[in-house]
């Protein structure tokens, strides 16, 4: 029998057919137990989900050997692992991982609630053998993901701000690594939160909602630094209505946004969340979703994992460079605008902004929608820069520029969603223009 | 001792079948087996598997005897372990090839009843033209509940011809 890597047969570790472990106690005794989930950590070292005291866990305490059983999902080959038993992970991203993973098996095999994760095993892996090798052939990947990113890389690296960025990734996981349906979301400056930025695939795109640091699959990404994948999209993790109920039940609900729901597939098959990470702190999150079951392997986390930290570089590369345009506050270049009066109605007690009596954002782009009328309404400037809403007082703003580019892109995205009349336009680097077709009545509520 | 009726009757459906043993290093050897026959109502088993991918199997239980086999089913994932002292590798009998056979189709329609595809589903069971078939005899000398969640499985243990003593063994999970 001839061996293998480990990470060459990483797809027989999805848990898509049940795995067997054999173990042995102290007395000689062997036992051998069917395993829902044999999890890839690294080259070496794999993670077996530790759901209640069995035989099994007996004997690992007390003999460390243990082999293994797997099976090839699609081609029949079978795999041996020789493993020790290293240690026990109780808490963490591994142990997140796994959880997400076991909930989606569960899930699978009808038996959501029955397995539920006490810890993730850590095992050496000694060798990796193959027991039969292919019956039949692999089937094709979706899209060749090395492709994909060589295609996308430079792209993200030559964009010169966060709006250029977010339009090659949303270009990029659609036609490059060809996922149709996808958010990304950016991170509050002190991480209490992520609201979405832009998506793709949604009849509502759901620009401005947001979600809790451990919501859904997006939200425990989010929290515990990790990729979150669902390979059978379970009820443990869903979003729309628990994600609302628990932004509304948040100590924080005034300050929420809980009036714009977050997009979802109705029937969701696979997901997956990927953070966007500079170190150790949360930049946003790139989330996808398939109505496939299994469409999320480990590839494709490793292949958005890098288009990550790739644009965790950009967006550092980004904030560097975005404060080198000084604001120009002398340009009154009017727009045209006739007809009856809009009503912009502002409440200061969230910023929440409604346009003739309909809502369109609260929070910081509302305080900032509500600054640039208030404005252009004293002055009759349209042109504005990021400097002055970073330098403005009334704009209770974060200090990371890329932040605030999210919540200018996000507002000018919510704004072309919800109003014919109000625009803003891009007008050069770190400069935008507020475009009115109708004159505008403000009213502080 | 002879195999509870309910315990029988799960054998001789479509179940995925594994069995292990162990080396003197007390370090635990695996395989797949490609279906079992019970005799003299479970006295015996007899478990059919391949040489080549079971040596270091072969080689422990001809060593020291010790066995462990999980069957589980493949609709319910209900399961239960069957271990043994003394087991010996013997020569492949017509009953254990016809019985082989039987196992293969049942198990491998049910998959495909189950969705799978018809190719993959027989592709788990299906052999070289000129497979060494060896069998495992053993005579069971304890039957655990195996069905995977701590509570599950109770169906198993009830209402069946156990004695006590299996039955707070089959209680005891494996």
């Amino acid at each position: 029998m001839s061996t293998v890597s480990l990470t060459a047969l990483r797809a027989a570790l999805e848990g898509a057919i049940p795995s067997e472990i054999a173990t042995c106690d102290a007395l000689g005794v062997p036992n051998v137990s069917v395993i829902s989930d044999v999890h890839y950590v690294d080259a070496e070292h794999v993670a077996i989900s530790y759901q209640f005291f069995s035989k099994t866990r007996a004997n690992i305490l007390a003999n460390p050997h243990a082999t293994v059983l797997l099976k090839h999902p699609n081609t029949c080959a079978q795999y041996r692992l020789q493993l020790t038993y290293l240690r026990t992970e109780l808490a963490g991203p591994l142990f997140e991982t796994m959880r997400a993973k076991l909930a989606g098996i569960a899930s699978h095999e009808g038996m959501s609630g029955i397995f539920h994760l006490l810890g993730a095993d850590i095992y050496h892996v000694n060798g990796a053998e193959i027991v039969r090798g292919d019956l039949l052939p692999l089937p094709p990947p979706h899209a060749p993901l090395l492709a994909a990113l060589r295609q996308t890389l430079p792209k993200l690296r030559a964009a010169r701000d966060l709006d250029g960025l977010v339009a090659v990734l949303l270009a990029a996981l659609r036609s490059e690594f060809r996922l149709p349906h996808v958010m990304l979301l950016v991170a509050d400056d002190s991480c209490d939160r992520l609201y979405t930025v832009a998506s793709q695939g949604y009849p509502e795109s759901g620009v401005g909602a947001e979600i809790l640091p451990g919501q859904g699959v997006i939200g425990v990404a989010a929290r515990e630094r990790t990729p979150i994948r669902i390979t059978h999209a379970t009820r443990d993790y869903l979003y729309g209505r628990a994600i609302r109920d628990a932004l509304r039940a948040s100590p924080m609900a005034a300050q929420l946004e809980t009036e714009i729901p977050l997009p979802g597939l109705p029937d969701s098959g696979s997901q997956i969340a990927v953070p966007i990470l500079d170190g150790q702190h949360l930049l946003g999150i790139i989330y996808a979703e398939s109505p496939e079951a299994g469409r999320f392997g480990y590839d494709e986390e490793d292949a958005l994992m890098i288009l990550a930290a790739e644009a965790a570089a950009a967006m550092r590369q980004i904030s560097t460079e975005a404060d080198d345009t000084f604001a120009a506050a002398d340009d009154l270049a009017t727009t045209t605008e006739s007809g009856t009066p809009m009503l912009v109605r502002h409440y200061p007690a969230d910023d929440s902004v409604f346009i003739d009596d309909e809502y369109v954002i609260k929070g910081v782009a509302g305080a900032i929608l509500w600054f640039l009328l208030s404005e252009h309404d004293r002055t009759g400037r349209v042109e504005f820069s990021n400097k002055e809403l970073r330098l403005s007082p009334k704009i209770r703003l974060p200090e990371f520029s890329e932040n605030l580019e999210a919540r200018l892109i996000l507002l000018r995205r919510r704004l072309a969603e919800r109003s014919q009349v109000l625009a803003l336009d891009k007008a050069g680097r770190g400069r935008f223009r507020l475009n009115l077709s109708r004159p505008v009545q403000l009213i502080e509520a | 001792m002879s195999l509870d009726p309910v315990i029988l009757a799960l054998l001789a459906g479509p179940v995925a079948i594994s069995v292990a043993g162990r080396n003197a290093e007390l370090r635990p050897s695996v395989a797949h087996a490609y279906g079992c026959r019970a005799v003299d109502e479970g006295a015996r088993l007899r478990l059919f598997v391949l040489r080549e991918e079971t040596r270091q199997l072969l080689a422990d239980i001809t060593a020291n005897g010790e066995v462990a086999t999980v069957y589980s089913d493949v609709r319910s994932f209900r399961s239960v372990q069957i271990k043994g002292h003394g087991a010996r590798i013997v020569p492949c009998d017509a009953a254990d090839v016809q019985r082989r056979a039987e196992h293969h189709r049942i198990t491998a329609d049910e998959l495909v009843a189950l969705g799978y595809p018809r190719a993959l589903a027989h592709g788990y069971f299906s052999v070289p033209a000129k497979a060494d078939f060896v069998t495992i005899e053993f005579s069971p000398s304890d039957v655990f509940r195996q069905t995977p969640g701590p509570g599950a499985g109770d169906k198993i243990a009830k209402g069946a011809a156990l004695d006590q003593a299996q039955r707070d063994k089959i209680d005891g999970a494996a």
